[in-house]
């Protein structure tokens, strides 16, 4: 195959030698390749000493939701962060490093529980009525009425996917010249999802769209890609794009989540969860869209260990199962770290997950590249 | 410094002539040989499959790494006076190999792109195609 000089005869072993040696290293340089492929760890660190971009847990704060991002924890308080991957791990570990100005304890705690950001938000007010305005469909445009300024929606799609075509009143062009006609376009309903070309996006605002990174972070979220609505430039163009959505955004408002434990619909709006409760807009909204699926009561269970100290006391670690944590509901992992002894301030946090080997830790891995490769040659199942 | 230099040229000359240069430059073709067929394997599975090897690998490192040992094959084989002649032969596997991996990646790159932009990709490939075969494959006649 390859056209090599020959190798004198007094260096034929030593060459047969280090060949051997060669692809010796080679088989388990693949091995170790194909363990760390179909079984991987993710690691997630976070450096207090320094807020930069190498930190890949998200930004820490206090059981009292103020910011921690100098790493220290008060007596019975805790700092809470988070990483997102989607998988099945079997364990994890957590290591830790103390600050030297830091006081010594004997022990910390840390807690672990896996669900989605936007489902640990504070519970808002009930939705207990469909949003009404005042509709109109003048020829086949639709229109609201808002300040006495008629605004017109940007298609027939984007109404729908708001209100019931019997909302809309029927009107003749004299109702047109009677109020001011806005320039300004409506577009879909927030919380929405749009393709155009070849990227998915989310409207997050009336003006303000942004695009999913990749087809992973829009299944790790939790979408569904029967929810996207094939949408055309000019219904794109009314729109900003904002930036990329990655693994680990909180799911922007207008979300709809749906707890299967409670059987209770949540619509994500500023911050807060808030329960929808009027039947008319929570079988509108179900009619239009799969929602998310969450589990209060998986949410709710916790994986936890000890950390203990090393031999200079600054250090900690511990590892602990996260079999019992179900991977349907959610890709965020939680962190909770806890001291109840004195205060402490951190220097740095790494967490990492391990997966099992085992038949079904290769199984999910196989099922993951079969939906990428459908997903790459857009083929949805 | 002229004094550093002889001395190397000695130790180049020793080495060339006990045979050790010949051994450590058939062990970097086999490895370059072995590290290119590999890069370009995952290549084309994180073609198909992004991020599945990057989350692990730097296949941008890997690339740097086997471009700099070819580098120094390149003068290992200029010391020992061998070249490294690309010869056309339809019968060698690897032309098929990399024929079909060629086209499977630009069927990959096309799939979803609008149909008015196919041909230009297309155009642009071939020309890309006939230009690496003028620089590997023609016979330099400028002398």
């Amino acid at each position: 195959m390859l056209q090599l000089p020959p190798i004198p005869s007094h260096l034929q072993k030593i060459y047969s030698t280090l060949r051997i040696i060669f692809y010796l290293s080679l088989c388990i340089f693949i091995y170790i390749f194909t363990v760390q492929l179909f079984f991987p760890t993710f690691s997630f660190t976070y450096n207090f000493r320094v807020s930069n971009s190498h930190n890949t847990l998200s930004s820490p704060h206090s059981d009292q939701n103020t910011p921690a991002g100098n790493g220290k924890i008060m007596q019975h308080g805790s700092l809470i962060t988070s990483a997102s991957l989607s998988g099945l791990f079997s364990s994890f570990a957590i290591d830790l490093a103390l600050e030297k100005k830091s006081n010594l304890v004997e022990t910390i705690y840390a807690e672990i529980h896996r669900t989605y950001q936007s489902f640990l938000l504070p519970l808002g007010d009930p939705i207990d009525a469909f949003p009404k305005e005042n509709l109109y469909k003048i020829d086949d445009t639709y229109y609201v009425l808002q300040n006495e300024t008629l605004y017109p929606f940007i298609s027939t799609s984007a109404f729908l996917s708001r209100y019931e075509e019997s909302f809309a009143r029927e009107e003749t062009n004299n109702f047109l010249s009677t109020h001011t006609l806005s320039e300004e376009f409506i577009g879909y309903r927030i919380g929405s999802l749009v393709s155009f070309a070849d990227g998915v996006f989310i409207i997050t605002s009336e003006h303000d769209i942004r695009p999913f990174g990749n087809a992973e972070t829009f299944l790790a979220l939790g979408y569904h890609f029967e929810n996207v609505i094939p949408a055309s430039e000019e219904e794109i163009g009314i729109y900003k794009r904002g930036r990329i959505i990655l693994p680990g955004a909180i799911h922007p408002n207008g979300t709809l989540l749906f707890d299967k434990d409670t059987d209770i619909y949540y619509l994500i709006d500023q911050g807060f969860k808030r329960p929808v409760t009027n039947n008319d807009y929570l079988e509108f909204l179900k009619e239009k869209q799969i929602p998310i699926f969450v589990s209060s009561l998986e949410s709710s269970k916790k994986a936890s260990c000890t950390l203990e100290p090393g031999i200079f006391g600054r250090s900690f670690s511990c590892t602990g199962s996260i079999n019992t944590l179900s991977a349907e509901f959610g890709n965020d992992f939680i962190l909770s770290i806890q001291t109840n002894e004195l205060p402490i301030e951190l220097q740095i946090l790494d967490v990492s997950f391990h997966t099992e080997k085992n038949k079904n830790t290769v199984l999910f891995t196989l099922s993951q590249i079969k939906q990428r490769l459908l997903s790459r040659f857009g083929i949805q199942q | 410094m002229t004094h550093i230099i002889d001395k190397w040229i000695q130790l180049i000359t020793h080495y060339k002539e006990n045979g050790v240069l010949v051994l450590i430059y058939n062990l970097l073709i086999e490895f370059l040989f072995i590290g290119y067929f590999g890069f370009l394997s995952l290549l084309t599975v994180e073609t198909l499959l992004p991020l599945f090897i990057t989350a692990h690998i730097s296949l941008t490192k890997l690339f740097i790494i086997l471009f700099l040992i070819s580098f120094f094959a390149l003068i290992l084989g200029h010391i020992l006076e061998q070249n490294f002649i690309l010869e056309k032969n339809k019968k060698n596997p690897f032309v098929w190999i990399g024929f079909f991996l060629t086209f499977g990646i630009l069927f990959l790159s096309i799939i979803r792109f609008p149909f008015s932009t196919i041909p230009l990709i297309l155009l642009s490939f071939v020309a890309i195609i006939f230009l690496f075969f003028r620089i590997f494959f023609q016979k330099d006649e400028t002398f």
